[in-house]
């Protein structure tokens, strides 16, 4: 059965800060990454859509019924908060119970579905032992535990990936894809990191000061920022304020061509770091530099190339390009072709 | 049967109603009665550890405590019983400031044993103590049966079901027998305790591997019994008592009959659970300057050491002071030699 | 024949020691001691005693030239016995007494030296400095104490290689010498505070924290002496016979129960109050917060007077209950619930109140979300986590209604309840009667309260884990 989430023009005030309007759709098996910096708005957004914070205009739609009017426990949403709020003085076995006891069923399906989903997130070594005893990563899995065996329409995970250690994630990841994929259920994850989006996300919308500022998918938001924040959120380096005309961009430290001249005059314009090649020839490149510093990212060099005295490009390169220059070479810098990326004012 | 019963009871009356060598305790300090001979024998008895030679120690050891329960059964008139000390010395610090002379009359063995304790190690129990020595002498007996029993883990065993229902059985009897003549009053309060005892056998003997550890915490309720019997002033006598008193005292008799009968069934089995004074020791040897030092880089895991302990005080080597009594079996038996005796003063 | 062999075998094991000669020679003097002596008539010749302790002597010297062991330290011990045996029976009454002392002596002597080579300086000064203040004490200045110097040098023996435990050898000391009237209140309080101050981890030993602790432990000491005192001079037979006197034992179980039931009644009304203000937000909170505390601010006195003045049965409140509902406050067992309710209900509210912003109010709209209702979100979350900070608060509120004075003697002087009782006693009686029974409900309602608190923190610390997780 095909359903669908929508929020129209949900607003909500809390104190000095207003969220919204804001609008947004979900469909059956969709998995939407809401990204955002710390304090945009992103968790009380998840709030008011589980009803636990009141809304001050807008409707909340499943299918075709309004949830706003509804208090949260008859809201069939789920909700895992960051730090999974498991309830301490409880076992993990009753933890993930807790749910059951509101709905109707007899005790023995309610404890072979328990049984489920205890196996199901592999916590069934866990269920005796007290829930505040349990570590980062078995913490969240308990709560998603416990939300999903209620068998809520939407799920609403609040940054469940912050706050744990390398393996903690790895696991959460997979857990997550589990669910994603195996129950087919409408996910919205809220981060402010963008490596999840891009692991995790079909689709991605991002967050400012309350409102949603681009959709789309985590490749297209990646690759065509449509405002500065954007490119800045997600990890853009290299943004330089610049005017068009005649396929250039004017930027203060040199020209740079284009291939499609967009449609506005003033904005910025971003060289992706990846897409710089640095090396000590000079091939057709017209930019020359002094390595400033370079520093090993594990996978990729990253290495700061003054140009022109004044401005520090960010370039990505081969791991080994450390035996090539180091800091106080001088070396040539260009790019490929679509390594430019304008946006407007 | 009655009749029996009676002429052992009478016998056993006219055996121990009389049975101190001399009238009063030796005298010293300006011809009171305080017993400066404990203090002397005492002492000397904490410091033989150290003196005999290593190669028959054990054997010196009995002989030790052989001479510990004869002094202080025969001579010695104040109490070297397990609650009386504790007892005691709670009176002796009252005296003090008052009746000096009493205040060490009663302080001088609980006070010579802890210091001994504190500087030797609990050697007090291992060589001296005559409730101890009684225990582990009745335990030879039956050391056929109970080391076994132990290797194997304490499973239930029919044969030691069969001892401790046979303590339980005297035990009852002669509480029947003693009820006739007799109202129990809190000074045959060591009674209480063997009954506590009997029931303890029956505990042990089904799940003695699962409760034998919790079990020892009783100690620690039974010294606070007995400290409280002497802020109340009550005076409750324990095994071993009668033989420090000039009368025949059948319910302390009865107590240590059931301390020795129990000990056949589970080596040491007061001491390991119900000993008040023990909680007394157990601080001092925490602190104590000698211990027992070992070398786990020479330890080749056989075991023997665990074997021997009556306490089950060691495992491996690994020895546990609380429980220790520091009677070196484990020291003289262990093949690698792993043990040595260390005095630590900086410790 | 046989002695000069051993040692003449013993001293090719030893020959290095410089000092291997004086076993040999105090032996030697000390066989010439007692030849000497017994020629002047100082001493029946071959005593039993003096014969026993030359052959110690002679056992002494086997020993340590055939062990590796102390010479010199062992030479000193000698040199003692030698003595004890030339002049013991002089300086003591009896050779038992005479032994006694020297067993003593043997081992400060034994220990003295450990220390000295085993240990620092300042080990053995303070072990130095305090058998002279010991000597001191139980021989210059008391008198008929020699017994108890020979106890207190075994002590000294035992404990002065630990300043930890000489510091509790010198409070038991102190406590039963100086502090001569109280020995058992000052040990109690003298162990206590050492116990405090040895604790202390080492990173945390500097003098600022040290001086701030001792000023805290003398309020201490100042509120815990007087309490000590009444209770520990009292013998226990008596304090036993005054809880028989049908009277108390009647205002005893009279305390208990409307403590209980006023307990039970600010729980009724207060729980769910002071959770609504821990999670609402509302205007006058903080006035409310702070009207809360009147009970606390006003007199007890003038507490009673004022629930007098509207309860009592002359009054208009009073008099409407007693002829609506035939209910009368004055001088029944509701009004002494009435001042207890009135006096005890901050300490309850207060501390639900606390234990209430404890818990997370996130873990009750998870609780929501999965299909909890509010109120059952507060049974079953906030209740249960915060029931250890109201237990101890109920356990605080029954205390201060148990023992509640001032209210109660204005609006109910009789029923009497336990501290009334006190009072009348003390009227008619006077503070020596009196103190038996003081005694007995100091201990009777510290026993009850610790019992209580103890059992309050069984409960499990859920917040603690909280704050680590
Ligand atoms: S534990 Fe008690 S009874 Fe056993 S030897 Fe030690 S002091 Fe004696
Ligand atoms: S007897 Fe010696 S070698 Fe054997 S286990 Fe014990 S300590 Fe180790
Ligand atoms: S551990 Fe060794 S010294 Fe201690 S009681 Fe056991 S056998 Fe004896």
């Amino acid at each position: 059965m095909k359903s669908s989430f929508c929020l129209c023009d949900v607003s909500a005030v809390f104190g000095s800060f207003s969220l919204g309007p804001i609008n947004l759709r979900i469909d059956t098996g969709d998995y939407l990454v809401i990204l955002g910096p710390t304090g945009c708005g992103k968790t009380s957004l998840l709030r008011c859509i589980a009803g636990t914070a009141c809304q001050s205009g807008g409707s909340i739609k499943l299918d075709e019924c309004n949830l706003s009017p509804l208090p949260p426990y008859k809201r069939r949403i789920g909700l895992v908060t960051q730090m999974g709020d498991l309830f301490p003085h409880m076992t993990v076995r009753e933890n993930v119970e807790f749910g059951l006891s509101y709905i109707h069923g007899s005790r023995k399906e309610k404890m072979k579905k328990t049984d489920r989903y205890l196996d199901l997130f592999s916590l069934t070594h866990l269920a005796r032992r007290k829930a505040g005893t349990v570590s980062g990563g078995e913490g969240r899995r308990v709560a998603l535990a416990r939300c999903l065996i209620t068998e809520p329409s939407v799920l609403l995970l609040d940054e469940p990936l912050g706050m744990l250690d390398h393996n903690g994630r790895q696991s959460m990841m997979s857990t997550l894809n589990m669910i994603h994929k195996g129950l087919n259920i409408m996910t919205i994850h809220v981060t402010h990191n963008r490596h999840e989006a891009w692991h995790l996300g079909g689709r991605c919308a991002v967050m400012n000061k309350g409102r949603i500022v681009q959709e789309g998918s985590a490749s297209d938001l990646f690759r065509a920022p449509k405002s500065k924040f954007v490119a800045e959120f997600l990890g853009g380096e290299n943004i330089f304020s610049a005017v068009f005309s005649n396929d250039t961009a004017y930027v203060s430290w040199g020209e740079l061509p284009l291939t499609s001249m967009p449609v506005f005059e003033k904005g910025y314009v971003v060289i992706r770091p990846e897409r710089i090649r640095v090396s000590q020839v000079k091939n057709k490149s017209n930019f020359k530099g002094v390595v400033e510093s370079i520093q090993d990212c594990g996978a990729f060099m990253e290495c700061r190339v003054r140009v022109n005295g004044s401005i520090c490009l960010v370039a990505h390169t081969g791991i080994d390009s450390s035996d090539e220059f180091r800091i106080g070479t001088a070396v040539y810098i260009d790019w490929t072709d679509n390594a430019l990326h304008c946006i407007a004012e | 049967m009655s009749r029996w019963l009676d002429i052992i009871e009478n016998f056993l009356a006219s055996l121990f109603s009389n049975i101190k060598l001399v009238e009063k305790g030796l005298l010293g300090l300006e011809g009171s009665y305080v017993e400066l001979l404990t203090i002397l024998a005492l002492g000397l008895l904490a410091v033989i550890p150290v003196m005999v030679p290593e190669s028959n120690r054990q054997r010196w050891r009995h002989v030790n405590q052989i001479f510990g329960i004869a002094i202080f059964i025969f001579v010695v008139f104040t109490c070297l019983g397990v609650f009386g000390m504790i007892r005691n010395f709670y009176r002796g610090l009252h005296e003090i400031g008052r009746e000096n002379i009493i205040a060490l009359y009663y302080c001088s063995v609980p006070v010579t044993i802890l210091v001994t304790s504190l500087l030797f190690g609990p050697a007090f129990c291992g060589w001296i103590c005559p409730t101890g020595a009684l225990q582990e002498f009745s335990g030879f007996i039956t050391r056929k049966w109970t080391v076994p029993w132990k290797k194997a883990g304490y499973p239930f065993s029919w044969v030691v079901l069969t001892m401790a229902l046979f303590a339980a059985a005297v035990f009852l009897l002669w509480m029947y027998r003693l009820s006739m003549t007799r109202l129990f009053f809190i000074e045959d309060s060591s009674i209480y305790w063997s009954e506590v005892l009997i029931i303890l056998l029956f505990i042990l003997v089904f799940r003695m591997k699962q409760w034998d550890a919790r079990l020892r915490r009783l100690r620690y309720l039974s010294f606070l019994i007995i400290v409280f019997g002497a802020i109340m002033s009550l005076r409750i006598t324990s095994p071993v008592h009668f033989g420090f008193a000039k009368v025949y005292d059948p319910a302390s008799f009865l107590s240590t009959v059931m301390v020795v009968l129990a000990a056949f069934t589970i080596p040491m089995v007061w001491c390991r659970y119900l000993c008040p004074w023990r909680c007394v020791i157990a601080w001092a040897a925490k602190h104590s300057v000698r211990s027992i030092h070992f070398d786990s880089s020479k330890c080749i895991t056989c075991g023997k050491c665990g074997e021997v302990c009556d306490l089950d005080a060691v495992k491996n080597g690994i020895i546990d002071t609380n429980e220790c009594h520091m009677c070196y079996k484990c020291v003289d038996t262990c093949p690698a030699k792993c043990f040595s005796i260390k005095d630590n003063w900086k410790k | 024949m046989i002695l000069p062999t051993i040692w003449a075998r013993g001293m090719k094991n030893n020959a290095s020691s410089p000092f291997r000669f004086f076993p040999f020679l105090i032996v030697f003097l000390h066989l010439v001691l007692l030849v000497v002596s017994s020629k002047r008539g100082w001493m029946p010749p071959f005593e039993f005693f003096s014969i026993l302790l030359f052959v110690s002597n002679c056992v002494c010297a086997v020993i340590t030239i055939n062990r590796k062991v102390n010479v010199t330290m062992l030479s000193a011990i000698m040199l003692i016995i030698a003595g004890h045996a030339v002049i013991g029976h002089r300086i003591a009454p009896d050779s038992l007494t005479s032994g006694a002392i020297l067993m003593v002596n043997i081992l400060i002597v034994y220990v003295g030296f450990n220390i000295y080579t085993f240990l620092s300086g300042a080990h053995f000064a303070v072990f130095a400095a305090s058998y002279l203040v010991l000597f001191y004490i139980f021989i210059i200045q008391m008198e008929n104490a020699e017994a108890l110097f020979i106890l207190s040098l075994m002590g000294l023996a035992a404990t002065a290689r630990k300043f930890s435990l000489i510091s509790y050898f010198w409070a038991l000391v102190a406590s039963f010498t100086v502090f001569q009237p109280y020995p058992w209140q000052s040990l109690a309080i003298l162990f206590l505070i050492i116990t405090v101050i040895l604790s202390v981890p080492e990173e945390d030993r500097s003098p600022v924290f040290f001086i701030f602790l001792v000023c805290g432990l003398a309020l201490l000491f100042f509120v815990l002496f007087p309490v000590f005192v009444l209770v520990f001079n009292e013998d226990v037979r008596s304090l036993i016979n005054v809880l028989k006197v049908h009277d108390v034992k009647m205002a005893l179980m009279r305390t208990m129960v409307t403590a209980t039931l006023s307990t039970i009644i600010l729980g009724v009304f207060g729980i769910p109050f002071s959770y609504v203000l821990s999670r609402v937000k509302f205007k006058g909170k903080t006035l409310i917060m702070s009207l809360m505390d009147i009970p606390i601010i006003i007199p007890q006195s003038a507490a009673g007077i004022a629930l007098l003045r509207v309860f009592g049965h002359n009054q208009v409140v009073g008099e409407f209950f007693l002829r609506v509902f035939g209910i009368q406050f004055d001088a029944t067992m509701l009004g002494i619930l009435l001042a207890q309710v009135f006096v005890a209900m901050p300490f309850m509210i207060k501390s639900a109140y606390t234990a209430f912003c404890g818990v997370p109010p996130d873990l009750e709209r998870c609780a929501c979300t999965l299909g909890a209702t509010r109120l059952s979100a507060f049974r079953r979350i906030a209740l249960p986590i915060a029931a250890r900070g109201i237990c101890i608060g109920a356990v605080l509120a029954w205390a201060r209604a148990a023992g509640e004075f001032g209210a109660v003697l204005f609006i109910a002087p009789y029923p009497q309840t336990a501290p009334v009782v006190v009072y009348n006693r003390f009227l008619s009686l006077g503070i020596v009667q009196t103190a038996p029974l003081v005694a007995a409900l100091i201990i009777f309602s510290a026993s009850l309260f610790f019992l209580l608190q103890i059992s309050a923190r069984l409960l499990p610390d859920i917040h603690s884990r909280e704050d680590k997780a």
